[in-house]
């Protein structure tokens, strides 16, 4: 269970680890919105040179990458043949009893996937090469204007980095709870229903009261090593923005301007 | 029941890289009734060692026998209800494991996952109630209204209540008060003798070891240290010492007063009763 959530971060040394959080952040949100005036063949392969680039200059295996993409293959497939079966332009393909195919829905089809694919590998490129905490920050950083129309950002940004601090807590927690049932007599993986029912109630209720009782302590500990808030609160970790950073950000520029100038 | 491990290893996520050898080589012969502590520092390989009793872990190297249910690395075993009703595990702060709505719901939920009928898993939440040193009528309250040591007898009470043949027990006193701790150790030891069970007691206190043990088994990264009777496991002073391990407090007075008195006997005292007594002989004879 524990490789499952801490898996996704890979902490080995790249350009793309050691760029700006907030770089990475801002790349990955424009990409998104790029990936979107991307309409034909030339466009598509802009963004995914781009993405390939980011992938192999983060030292990360190709495998890791498109395991993020494993839950989403059904989906991919899905809207592939949806394409195909209901896009009724261009010329036709086969016309065989219900069954009509046409080269645009082929091609459609085609396109929506391969958007999918973009979208799935460079999210996932953020949390492979960017540390939960760094991720965290930056967010803070890059959301600190919007405190002017009074959005809590630093709560919001506290409260991300406690529950990602609390993950392997509660996973030992959780192991420990379906030990000590399962020496009281309790099976989780097989029996009826009801009793299935009844064993994941006597794993829930004490993970949910002790969760409740470390939000308390830790509250408590805060409040007496005097946190308040936000006001005034210096950084521990600086984060620095560098001239990588912009040189990226410059890329990513370019190659959106190129896909406009090559787009249909 | 008769427990015998014979060359046990257990490896965390073995054929990875991250394979972590927790356990290895461990042999263990324990008789029926005996009582036997394991001690070790912290990773020493203890909680793996008792998970490994009602078959929690499954060894990945070597055979455990327990009664007459085999463990072994060869074949996973599939059904271990049946063991686990005969060996009572007792985790550190078992406090937690504690969900039901009323104490006495709690008590059963043992028993009754074990097939035991409703009224007679009731009777036994009356009985244990009173011997873990409670009173009857906090059987209908919610476990989450107790104090700290209250919970703590009642998940004890919850996990005899399944009327195991053997107690694994995991530092059960952690945490509590001084008087708290003698009181819950008398009980087990009560109960131990009563009912004839077989007690595996996982501790850092040496003067609980030397109180209730018959056989002390000394763990050290992962494997066997030293075993033995106590004062036969506690004449090994250097070498406990030398992972850090301290004699008992009554054992390290006598070993002291002997010194100054410039006596060469043996140390014999593994309680502060035993070491009270051994001094009242020592005046009686004029000695001191």
């Amino acid at each position: 269970m524990k490789e499952l959530i801490l898996g996704k971060y890979i902490p080995i040394d790249s350009i793309i680890h050691r760029l700006d959080a907030r770089a990475k952040l801002l790349m990955m949100f424009s990409f998104i919105l790029i990936v979107f005036f991307a309409n034909n063949l030339f466009s598509y392969g802009m963004l995914l040179l781009f993405a390939m680039c980011a992938i192999s200059l983060s030292k990360v295996p190709l495998t890791y990458v498109l395991k993020g993409l494993k839950p989403l293959w059904f989906l991919i497939l899905f809207t592939f043949c949806l394409h195909v079966f209901t896009n009724k332009e261009g010329s036709t393909l086969v016309n065989f009893w219900w069954i009509h195919i046409h080269t645009g829905g082929i091609v459609q089809g085609f396109y929506i996937s391969m958007r999918f694919l973009l979208l799935v590998s460079i999210t996932t490129m953020l949390t492979l090469t960017t540390n939960p905490i760094e991720i965290t920050d930056g967010l803070e950083s890059l959301f600190n204007p919007l405190k002017k129309i009074g959005l809590p950002v630093h709560e919001m940004a506290l409260m991300m980095s406690i529950s990602l601090r609390f993950i392997p807590t509660l996973m030992e927690e959780t192991e420990k709870i379906m030990k000590a049932q399962a020496s009281r007599g309790v099976d989780f993986s097989s029996g009826p229903l009801k009793e299935r029912l009844q064993a994941i109630v006597s794993l829930l209720v004490p993970l949910f009261i002790h969760s409740f009782k470390r939000a308390e302590d830790l509250a408590i500990a805060m409040e007496a090593r005097g946190y308040q808030g936000g006001e005034g609160r210096t950084k521990f970790r600086i984060s620095k923005w560098e001239m990588r950073d912009t040189i990226s950000l410059v890329l990513l520029l370019l190659t959106f301007l190129i896909i406009l100038k090559v787009r249909a | 029941m008769h427990i015998t491990f014979e060359k046990v290893g257990y490896t965390y996520q073995s054929k990875s890289p991250f394979a972590f050898r927790a356990l290895h080589d461990v042999d263990v012969e324990i008789a029926e009734g005996t009582y036997y502590a394991v001690i070790g520092h912290t990773g020493s390989g203890k909680s793996t060692f008792l998970q490994h009793l009602n078959g929690l872990m499954q060894p990945t190297a070597g055979k455990i026998q327990v009664g007459d249910f085999e463990l072994s690395s060869l074949k996973k075993a599939k059904q271990l209800k049946p063991l686990r009703k005969k060996v009572g595990l007792v985790f550190q702060f078992p406090e937690q494991q504690l969900f039901e709505e009323t104490v006495e719901k709690d008590i059963c939920f043992g028993p009754i996952n074990f097939g035991v009928k409703e009224d007679i898993a009731r009777e036994r939440a009356r009985d244990l109630i009173k011997l873990v040193g409670l009173s009857e009528d906090i059987l209908t309250k919610s476990p989450f209204e107790l104090s700290g040591g209250q919970m703590r007898r009642v998940a004890i009470a919850g996990v005899l209540a399944m009327e195991p043949e053997v107690l694994v027990l995991d530092e059960p006193t952690a945490g509590l008060d001084p008087i708290g701790q003698r009181s819950l150790m008398e009980m087990f030891y009560q109960l131990h003798k009563e009912k004839g069970l077989t007690t595996i007691l996982v501790t850092h206190s040496m003067e609980d070891a030397a109180r209730y043990a018959d056989y002390i088994h000394v763990l050290q990264q992962g494997t066997t240290f030293l075993q033995g009777k106590p004062l036969e496991v506690f004449s090994r002073e250097k070498e406990l010492a030398s992972i850090g391990l301290q004699l008992p407090m009554a054992l390290q007075f006598q070993k002291n007063l002997l010194k100054k008195l410039g006596r060469d006997e043996e140390t014999t005292c593994l309680t502060d009763e035993q070491l009270a007594n051994y001094i009242v002989n020592l005046y009686r004879e004029e000695k001191i």
